[in-house]
């Protein structure tokens, strides 16, 4: 049978038996939305809490807590040696096939605190400690949106100098507290998106401060502040003489530290040494791996564990898997729904192939053979799932559009809430499509093979 | 029999048997019967005596029997399918009682309804020339005019009548007509017959028509009679 003639007959069925087939389009329709709506909602909020507020695509390992003496441990002289992560560990990750990229990082070994922001806030606002990291500037370098550079600004070091004044501003005087320095650029500094929300959404309400998000994520560069390194509520340094450092803010990224400041890895190594000795500098407090697959992830931190690595955090992890459960029970009430569907074409092809035994029988003696017969009912079918489908997919977008709507209204602000809660892709409309003709098809495959078995002497025999 | 010989004959059948399958008595028991090409053979016999099985066997709708049958010298049962689909499709047209009209499609398009189904190529000039037949063939057959009437507007001989131009549309060299008068009153009926006759004597074409109807069957050149699924005799007009 040609696909003229099947398209034929399938046209004459859509008017002669519409409205049985807009019944069970209908169902096709509503399993499709519930499945298309459902999915682009699980993978939208998943977009969401894994690229922002929980990145998958990379993982931080750090040596066993329990080994970590930290900042105060440092500070009573608890353990002979940090830890830490040595370039040896680095290779072997960086050799791995499911590893992208291996990107150390350097935790401040020495009390600091910050002060600063009058530019920002009108006033001086400062910290009692401050958390810092360094990292590699190659892993952020893509989110500096200024001039400035992500680099130890040591590397372009200016004129001689003993005290600050003797630099231009911003330049500061940079080198140990009692001796001789150089007039450097402020060090460029990178803060987290998750720093700035935590900070407008608590912080700043609370202390009468304005926001600084929109500010910030705009106008990232250019903020600067002092820190005051080697001291703080804690305590000393056990070495090296407090001093004060200039730093600039240069950017927003989901590589920084969540509480905290990130510096280039240099100045971190410079620094530690300076007040926590050379094991300090030397060895890493933990390393950024970038997932080539997000599916091989469980693999890496296989290996991170054969090397006495161990994941930072997991909540990534935790999220994705109650993510794919919840996607996974939604998928499964859209199942359902589809699967009521199928029963119900199953349902309306049997009555149709009942009707029509003498139609079928007549096209048989007329030259139609059984497999055209089939052919001509699920060519009907899948017409009713494909239209079906499309009206679903359709719906589905439009019910995101009102939520969308509806929680840009409604819903306060909090952080992270995204433009949309929904992800809609081409896979996913088009899966939606070819699961709203697959249940089709498997709705009508009884009825269509019970069309293929008619026997036409004895469906025209009678009268 | 006819004194033709198998490679001429359209139609040979031989030592057909059949039962039903609730076990029933047997429908046709050894039925042996060759058609020759251009014959008009009218099978005659009371009801249930097994005319119209032996017709939807001889037409390749019912696979279901012991014995054999030849049709254009090809043995059905060595064909697909998809070849006997092709088989029915070009070179068989069937006339039914009941007529078999689809309710849905105008005359038009009930006569066209093979073409649903035809096999090969066919393209725009193919078609057009069936829907010229289609037109020509209704013309022939008193319809003019009514192509667009679907089949609740049209009286039970005019049915019957665009049946037969639906069964002629294909330019068969075989018509299987099952009391093809047996829903039409007499006068009717009478019109019907005069169009087979007609039909017979201007294409030569081969009927085989299943009758309980003396008027047609006298318009036959032979008439074979069944009783109880055996042939009973044959009588050649």
């Amino acid at each position: 049978m040609s696909a003229a003639t099947l398209a034929t007959l399938v046209r004459r069925d859509l008017v002669r038996a519409r409205g049985a087939l807009v019944t069970s389009g209908f169902g096709i329709a509503a399993g499709t939305a519930a499945l298309v709506f459902f999915l682009a909602l699980g993978l939208g909020v998943r977009a969401v809490l894994l690229g922002e507020v929980f990145p998958i695509d990379q993982l931080e390992l750090e040596p066993p807590k329990t080994e970590d003496p930290g900042i105060i441990g440092g500070l009573l002289g608890l353990g002979s040696e940090p830890p830490g992560i040595d370039d040896a560990a680095v290779q072997k990750l960086r050799a791995s096939p499911d590893v992208e990229g291996v990107y150390p990082k350097l935790r401040f070994s020495f009390p600091a605190t910050a002060r600063g922001g009058k530019e920002l806030f009108g006033k001086e606002v400062g910290t009692s400690e401050m958390i810092a990291d360094g990292v590699d500037p190659a892993l952020v370098n893509g989110d500096l949106k200024g001039s400035h550079a992500f680099v130890d600004p040591l590397q372009f070091p200016g004129k001689k100098c003993i005290l600050t004044t003797e630099c231009a501003a911003p330049q500061y005087c940079e080198g140990p507290a009692d001796g001789d320095g150089v007039c450097v650029e402020p060090v460029p500094v990178l803060v987290s998106r998750y720093l700035i929300e935590l900070f407008d959404k608590t912080i700043a309400p609370a202390h009468h401060l304005p926001p600084v998000g929109e500010t910030m994520i705009k106008h990232a560069q250019g903020i600067t502040f002092k820190l005051w390194i080697g001291e703080s509520l804690l305590g000393r340094s056990r070495i090296g003489k407090p001093r004060h450092i200039h730093a600039r803010v240069v950017g927003v990224s989901k590589r920084a530290i969540d509480i905290g400041i990130t510096l280039p890895l240099e100045t971190v190594r410079r620094l530690n040494r300076e007040y926590s000795g050379e094991a300090a500098a030397r060895k890493y407090s933990s390393v950024l791996v970038k997932v080539r697959d997000k599916e091989n992830t469980s693999r890496v931190i296989a290996l991170g564990q054969s090397l006495g690595l161990t994941p930072k955090d997991t909540r990534a992890r935790d999220v994705s898997v109650l993510l794919s459960g919840v996607m996974a029970l939604l998928a499964l009430v859209a199942g359902i729904i589809l699967l009521v569907s199928a029963s119900n074409i199953a349902y309306t092809f049997r009555v149709l192939v009942s009707d029509r035994q003498r139609e079928i029988a007549l096209y048989r003696a007329l030259g139609a053979t059984p497999g055209d017969m089939v052919g001509w009912m699920l060519a009907l079918a899948l017409t009713v799932g494909v239209a079906g489908g499309a009206v679903g997919v359709i719906v589905a977008r439009l019910l995101a559009l009102g939520t969308d709507s509806l929680a840009a209204k409604r819903l306060p602000d909090f952080p992270f809430k995204p433009d949309t809660f929904f992800a809609f892709d081409l896979s996913l409309l088009a899966g939606g499509l070819a699961f709203a003709a697959l249940f089709a098809l498997l709705g009508a495959f009884g009825p269509a093979r019970r069309a293929g078995k008619i026997d036409p002497a004895a469906a025209l025999a009678a009268i | 029999m006819t004194g033709e010989s198998p490679s001429e004959a359209c139609v040979v059948a031989s030592g057909l048997r059949k039962s039903f399958a609730n076990g029933g008595r047997a429908a046709l028991e050894g039925v042996s019967l060759t058609v020759g090409r251009g014959e008009f053979v009218a099978v005659v016999g009371p009801s249930g005596c097994g005319k119209s099985t032996l017709l939807a066997i001889l037409g390749g709708l019912d696979r279901s029997f012991e014995g054999e049958v030849a049709l254009f010298g090809r043995e059905l049962r060595a064909m697909s399918e998809v070849e006997l689909a092709a088989l029915r499709g070009s070179r068989i047209g069937f006339v039914f009682q009941a007529f078999h009209l689809l309710g849905h499609l105008s005359a038009q398009d009930n006569v066209l309804a093979p073409t649903l189904f035809e096999r090969g190529h066919v393209d725009a000039a193919l078609r057009a020339l069936r829907v010229r037949r289609a037109g020509e063939l209704l013309d022939q057959l008193g319809l003019g005019g009514r192509g667009g009437s679907y089949p609740a507007e049209l009286s039970g001989g005019e049915r019957q009548r665009v049946a037969i131009a639906r069964a002629m549309l294909m330019e068969p060299e075989l018509l299987l007509c099952d009391e093809p008068t047996g829903n039409l009153d007499v006068a009717t009926g009478e019109q019907i017959v005069g169009i087979f006759r007609e039909l017979h004597q201007t294409t030569k074409l081969t009927i085989v028509a299943v009758t309980h109807e003396e008027s047609l069957a006298s318009a036959a050149g032979r008439i074979v009679r069944m009783r109880a699924g055996k042939l009973e005799s044959e009588i050649a007009l």
